[in-house]
C-alpha cells in the first residue's frame, strides 16, 4: 500500500466508454478510439489450426479494409487466439501487413474450442464505428463461416 | 553534456551478480505510438535477460499496461512463460500512476527480480511514467526509458499524432528505430535525423523486431557497454 500523502495523484480524465479514457493531457493530438472484443466459441465440428488462423486473419484484413475505405489509420489490430491444448496464435497488423507469431505444430492441430481476444485502436474514426466494424468481421468471418450459435 | 549521448540514471554495474534482496530492482520503461513493436522487441529482452538468469534470484516481471479492456499483450508474454502482471483500463503515466507504483512495490516485496520492464500503452508520455517511479518508487536501482520507433509510418504518425510521438521519442534514453526491414535506406536516414533531432542525448539504434536482434544491444541496457 502507498502511505498516504505518498502517493502520487490521481487524475481521471473520464472519457467515455470504449475511448481512452480522455487521454488528452491537454493536447490538441486526435484521440484514438479502442474496441475490445472476446469470445469464447464450442464447435459443432473440429477445425484445423490452419483453417482457423485463416478465418482471424480475414476479420484484420477487413479491419484493415474497412480503416482504409475510410480514411483512418490504424493504431494497430490485435488479436489472440488460444484454444485446446498447444494452439496459441498472436496475429497484429498496423493496417498494411498482417504479422502472425504461431506455437508449433498448431496449423495442423484439431480445434473444437477456442478463445479469442482482441483489440482495435484506430485514429480518426469514433468508437461506435469502430465497434461496429469489429463486430461485422466477427460476426461474418467467426460466427457465420465457422457456424457458431446456428 | 549537451549533445553528447548520455545514459540517465546510468551507475554501470552488474544486477546478475547481485544477491536476493540485497539489490534493488532495474527498470525499464518500453514507450512508443501504438504499433511500433514494443511487445516483439520486449519478446527479444525478455528472452535475452531470462537466459542469463542467476538461481538466487528472479530475473524478471513485466508490468503491461494496455489501453483496451482486454490484455493481449500481457496474454502473448504469459504464453511464453513469462511473468506478468496487469494494469488495465487507464494509462500508467497518469490514471493509473498510483496502482503502478504499488504494483512496482508490490514486486519489489514479494519477488524481487533484477528486473522490471513496465511497458507502456503506445499512448502514455514515458517520461511522466519516470519522473513519478523516480519520486515515488521505492526499491529501484536505475531507470531507463526506451521509445520504440515506427520507421515504416514515421512519416504519417508525426503528421498525425505530432505532440504525442515526437514526445516519446524526447523522452526516451535509448530509441529504438524498428521494423527497419520494412523501409530503405533513405527513408531510415530520415527517420534517423529526425529522432536525432528531437533526442540528440539519446542512444539511437534500429532494430527489426522480426530479424535477430544482436545480444550486444540488450548488453548495453544494464549499463556495462555505456
Amino acid at each position: 500500500m502507498i502511505d498516504p500523502g505518498d502517493a502520487p495523484p490521481d487524475h481521471d480524465h473520464g472519457g467515455p466508454p470504449g475511448t481512452t479514457g480522455g487521454h488528452a493531457h491537454g493536447h490538441p493530438d486526435p484521440e484514438p478510439s479502442v474496441y475490445s472484443h472476446s469470445l469464447s466459441a464450442r464447435l459443432d465440428r473440429t477445425i484445423t489450426g490452419k483453417e482457423l488462423i485463416a478465418r482471424v486473419t480475414d476479420c484484420v484484413n477487413d479491419l484493415n479494409l474497412w480503416a482504409r475505405e475510410h480514411g483512418v489509420l490504424v493504431g494497430h489490430i490485435k488479436v489472440f487466439v488460444e484454444g485446446e491444448e498447444t494452439l496459441k496464435v498472436w496475429i497484429a497488423s498496423t493496417g498494411r501487413e498482417v504479422n502472425l507469431n504461431i506455437s508449433a505444430g498448431c496449423r495442423g492441430t484439431r480445434v473444437g474450442a477456442f478463445t479469442l481476444d482482441m483489440t482495435a485502436i484506430m485514429l480518426g474514426t469514433d468508437s461506435q464505428s469502430l465497434r461496429a466494424a469489429v463486430l461485422e468481421t466477427v460476426n461474418k468471418r467467426i460466427h457465420i463461416d465457422l457456424g457458431i450459435g446456428r | 553534456m549537451e549533445g553528447e549521448p548520455r545514459p540517465i540514471d546510468c551507475q554501470p554495474r552488474n544486477p546478475f551478480s547481485c544477491e536476493p534482496g540485497t539489490v534493488a530492482m532495474q527498470v525499464i520503461i518500453f514507450g512508443g505510438f501504438v504499433g511500433s513493436g514494443k511487445t516483439s522487441l520486449i519478446l527479444s529482452l525478455a528472452h535475452f535477460l531470462t537466459r542469463r538468469r542467476k538461481p538466487e534470484r528472479p530475473s524478471l516481471v513485466i508490468i503491461e499496461n494496455e489501453i483496451g479492456e482486454i490484455g493481449i499483450d500481457q496474454k502473448v508474454l504469459a504464453s511464453r512463460g513469462l511473468v506478468v502482471k496487469e494494469l488495465f483500463s487507464g494509462c500508467i503515466c497518469c490514471q493509473l500512476t498510483a496502482d503502478l507504483i504499488t504494483t512496482l512495490r508490490d514486486v519489489a516485496d514479494k519477488i524481487d527480480p533484477a528486473w522490471v520492464i513496465v511497458e507502456a500503452t503506445g499512448l502514455a508520455y514515458p517520461g511522466k511514467i519516470s519522473d513519478s517511479l523516480k519520486k515515488y518508487g521505492r526499491g529501484i536501482e536505475r531507470i531507463r526509458t526506451v521509445t520504440v520507433v515506427d520507421a515504416e509510418r514515421w512519416e504519417e504518425l508525426v503528421t498525425v499524432s505530432p505532440i504525442l510521438v515526437e514526445t516519446q521519442v524526447a523522452e526516451g534514453n535509448v530509441i529504438l528505430i524498428n521494423k527497419t526491414d520494412l523501409v530503405d535506406e533513405a527513408a531510415l536516414q530520415s527517420v534517423e535525423d529526425d529522432v536525432t533531432r528531437l533526442n540528440s542525448r539519446a542512444f539511437v539504434y534500429k532494430v527489426s523486431a522480426f530479424g535477430t536482434i544482436d545480444d550486444g544491444l540488450w548488453e548495453k541496457m544494464d549499463g556495462r557497454d555505456d
